[in-house]
């Protein structure tokens, strides 16, 4: 029984590590979005200075992506519409 | 067959618990077995999902794991289920069980607040992070058994039933 409630102390301590980390990260270097209208498009991790999973969030949503496109428009708070097949990256 | 095997299962977590915590003293001997079981099934449970849960936000930053957003919101309350388990498994180690209406009250709140923010997360990103709907969906089950546990604790010891409100005090 020791064991366990060791266990618990070792993710105690993990989660005041991670808590203390995660404040900072996400006061300081927040996970940016790009909205549709109350639905996100694109996740954009601001510490790292990359998209989260970028291949997956370009599936999801059947048109490609450009990178450079989206961090222009994330940057100016402007909308990403889904309502076209392949964004006008020029 | 299956009755039995489930049966077998139980008494060897019946002998478990009573070796663990030495049920036959203190205030646990007041308390039915099948409480006791319950709620150190709920404490692996939630340690299981805390470490899971950590494992799950720093394999994002490796290429094994699909990486989702930061939410310190979560994880506070996912700490407060750790601490809550942890108090209640050090304290079923010194022969001792807190089922006040409050504490139970708390416990609900934090695990239903747990299963209400994963299922906020799976709408918003299911879209955009696929995986998320299998991940989250996972944890709502295991979160939803300790809802279940906990609900089976209001019934089996009455915790709602005085309306002064039932306090254990052996």
């Amino acid at each position: 029984m020791d064991k366990l409630t060791k266990t618990y102390l070792v993710l105690l301590s993990a989660f005041g590590v991670v808590l203390v980390f995660g404040t900072v990260k996400s006061t300081f270097y927040p996970d940016e979005s790009i909205y549709v209208p109350g639905k996100p498009v694109v996740l954009y991790d601001s510490m790292t200075g990359d998209f989260i999973d970028g291949d997956v969030y370009s599936s999801a949503f059947r048109f490609e992506v450009d990178p450079n496109y989206v961090k222009a428009n994330l940057f100016n708070n402007e909308v990403v519409t889904s309502d076209v097949d392949t964004p006008d990256c020029n | 067959m299956k009755k039995t095997s489930i049966a077998s299962f139980f008494f060897i977590l019946k002998n478990h618990v009573e070796s663990c915590f030495d049920t036959h003293h203190g205030q646990l001997r007041r308390f039915p077995n099948s409480v006791i079981i319950w709620v150190y099934i709920m404490c692996l449970n939630i340690l299981f999902q805390g470490f899971l849960d950590l494992i799950i936000k720093f394999g994002g930053y490796t290429p094994w794991i699909v990486s989702m957003p930061w939410r310190i919101d979560f994880l506070f309350l996912t700490a407060i289920s750790v601490l809550m388990g942890f108090h209640t498994l050090n304290g079923m180690k010194h022969q001792k069980l807190d089922v006040t209406r409050n504490s139970v009250q708390l416990g609900l709140l934090v695990e239903t607040a747990l299963i209400v923010g994963d299922l906020h997360f799976i709408a918003v990103y299911k879209d955009i992070i696929p995986e998320v709907f299998w991940f989250r969906m996972f944890f709502v089950g295991l979160t939803l058994i300790n809802v279940f546990i906990l609900l089976f604790i209001v019934h089996r010891m009455h915790v709602f039933s005085d309306k002064q409100g039932k306090i254990h005090i052996f």
